[in-house]
């Protein structure tokens, strides 16, 4: 009967501990709901940032093939779409003779903005690019 | 001896507690059938789940029925889980996974750290309420869930446990008129934790 008795584990939970551990539930939701919708957003922005860059590079590609149309062009473009719109500026480079410089500024719905400006080398063959 | 508990006339309760219990296997049976299709891996797997919840349905109603955790079948649950655990963790190291389904897999790293996190923070509990709040039998099933369900879904695990505690508690203070002092049988509703979470895992 002894043994018996020993082995008896009970098994409850007051209705004061479930009142007591209840705010402390629902604060830790509270905070995992708010770290994920933090990294959710962030992730997001990242990610639109990323898409803008390639559009950026889009708008980089259609300045070098307007220049490779016709080398002496110099002014601005804009290219719109439904999302997004990138302006793009080219000039010469003064005391440089066929080097262009261009400036692309793209910017999307979410006010997300690209800046990028190059260098254009169209003395050799092919054009080179570069940072500056 | 240990069956004496279903010799006894069914009252309204019981049948409740029989009803959520063949209706949550139910759910169970019909989210893995409808999803995934008869075949060898998915008979396995309900399988493999009915063998793992039919102790714990029994151990659920002991507990309904005396407040008290049956200490044998806890004792064997816990060392066959844990040695599992353990025994996949140390051969296999800390990224070995087993794929269950889609969304649900066995992870014996993450599973040792629910059970450990777990059985630290229920026995805390019993220190402090000097088992007057929760009761140690509390803290070896505790230790079971965090190693079936692992450190990941212990948050969805806590509040389906916590709130269908909540509720049957608030019942019965209102049906005895007296909250203070109420006590629940918590591992009916640990099990209904740990069924929630698979259902919504698979």
């Amino acid at each position: 009967m002894k043994k018996e008795q020993k082995k008896k584990i009970v098994g409850y939970i007051a209705l004061t501990t479930v009142l007591v551990i209840l705010p402390l539930l629902l604060l830790s939701g509270i905070n995992t709901i708010y770290t994920n919708i933090t990294l959710l957003i962030t992730g997001k922005m990242q990610y639109d940032y990323n898409i803008l860059e390639i559009n950026a590079e889009s708008c980089l590609e259609e300045s070098v093939y307007k220049i490779k149309k016709n080398r002496a062009f110099t002014g601005t473009f804009t290219i719109t779409r439904t999302d997004w719109n990138c302006t793009s500026e080219i000039s010469d480079k003064p005391d440089n003779f066929g080097v262009k410089i261009i400036q692309i500024t793209a910017v999307d719905q979410n006010e997300n903005h690209v800046k990028m400006t190059k260098e254009l080398n169209t003395n050799t063959d092919p054009f080179e690019i570069s940072n500056i | 001896m240990k069956f004496q508990i279903f010799k006894q006339k069914f009252k309204s309760e019981e049948y409740i507690f029989f009803g959520v219990a063949i209706f949550t296997l139910s759910v169970i049976a019909f989210r893995i059938y409808s999803q995934y299709g008869c075949n060898i891996k998915t008979n396995i797997l309900f399988l493999v789940l009915i063998v793992i919840f039919l102790p714990l349905i029994f151990l659920a109603y002991k507990d309904f029925k005396t407040f008290e955790v049956d200490h044998y079948t806890s004792l064997i649950l816990l060392t066959i889980f844990a040695l599992l655990n353990i025994i996949l963790f140390l051969v296999k190291g800390n990224t070995f996974e087993i794929p269950l389904t889609e969304k649900l897999a066995y992870l014996p790293y993450q599973n040792l750290l629910g059970g450990v996190t777990l059985g630290a923070i229920f026995q805390l509990l019993v220190l402090l309420t000097k088992e007057k709040g929760l009761g140690q039998g509390d803290v070896r099933m505790a230790i079971i869930c965090g190693l079936l369900l692992g450190f990941n879904n212990l948050i969805p695990w806590l509040y389906i446990s916590i709130f269908t505690a909540l509720g049957y508690g608030i019942l019965i203070a209102v049906k005895k008129k007296k909250f203070r002092g109420t006590k629940v049988p918590f591992l009916p509703f640990m099990i209904l934790g740990i069924f929630g979470t698979i259902i919504y895992l698979l």
